[in-house]
């Protein structure tokens, strides 16, 4: 059986990369996303308490 | 160009907290007069003790329950010292230091100045309840900092 060249495996992996799934990262951002709106509403609240 | 689906979703999040926020800092700014502390005056660090706004120190009634005061914030002292008024009142706070950077903070309200040789900073405040608040100067201004404390009596 032949073995597949080295520049087919790159090549195939390159196209896998492309068309790979973002869903863990999308949802990696929307907890970034949550983390900064609940600090800054913490802070505002507190501002406005103060105010 | 190829973007992908999420990563629009993700970018369009962003974009609109963003848009949020910068409108709400303006609706504060512009609308609501919450600006920070003016610093648009300035005066020559020198002639601070002698010049006529600091020359009366102490508490001016300038309408109902409405008061003005020029500080100084010097090593290791704010003047004057304590300072009492009735519950309600707003009290509008000029300041100005003849030395170093100081620092003027209210506890437990909005008022965190820091006051710059050379300018005059502008800040107002409505005390609604009553107690002891404590002035603190909270940048770091020599060997005798931590002497720097009074306190506004709120009755």
């Amino acid at each position: 059986m032949k073995k597949p060249s080295r520049q087919s495996v790159q090549g195939k992996g390159h196209t896998t990369a492309e068309e790979s799934s973002l869903k863990g990262t999308f949802v990696s951002v929307l907890i970034l996303a949550a983390i900064m709106v609940a600090s800054w509403a913490a802070i505002m609240l507190l501002f406005l308490e103060r105010f | 160009m190829r973007i992908h689906h999420y990563e629009k979703l993700w970018l369009i999040i962003g974009s609109l907290i963003l848009i949020i926020f910068l409108s709400i800092l303006a609706v504060q700014t512009f609308v609501l007069d919450m600006g920070p502390p003016s610093h648009a005056e300035t005066i020559d660090p020198q002639s601070v003790r002698e010049s006529e706004l600091f020359a009366n120190t102490g508490l001016q009634e300038v309408g109902d329950k409405e008061y003005e005061i020029a500080m100084i914030a010097e090593m290791f002292a704010f003047r004057p010292g304590d300072l009492e008024v009735p519950v309600g009142s707003t009290v509008h706070f000029t300041l100005a230091s003849p030395d170093v950077t100081h620092g003027f903070k209210i506890t437990d309200t909005n008022i965190n100045v820091m006051v710059v040789p050379g300018h005059i900073s502008k800040i107002s405040h409505t005390f609604d309840e009553s107690g002891e608040y404590l002035i603190l100067c909270n940048e770091y201004c020599g060997l005798g900092h931590e002497y720097m404390a009074n306190t506004i009596t709120v009755k």
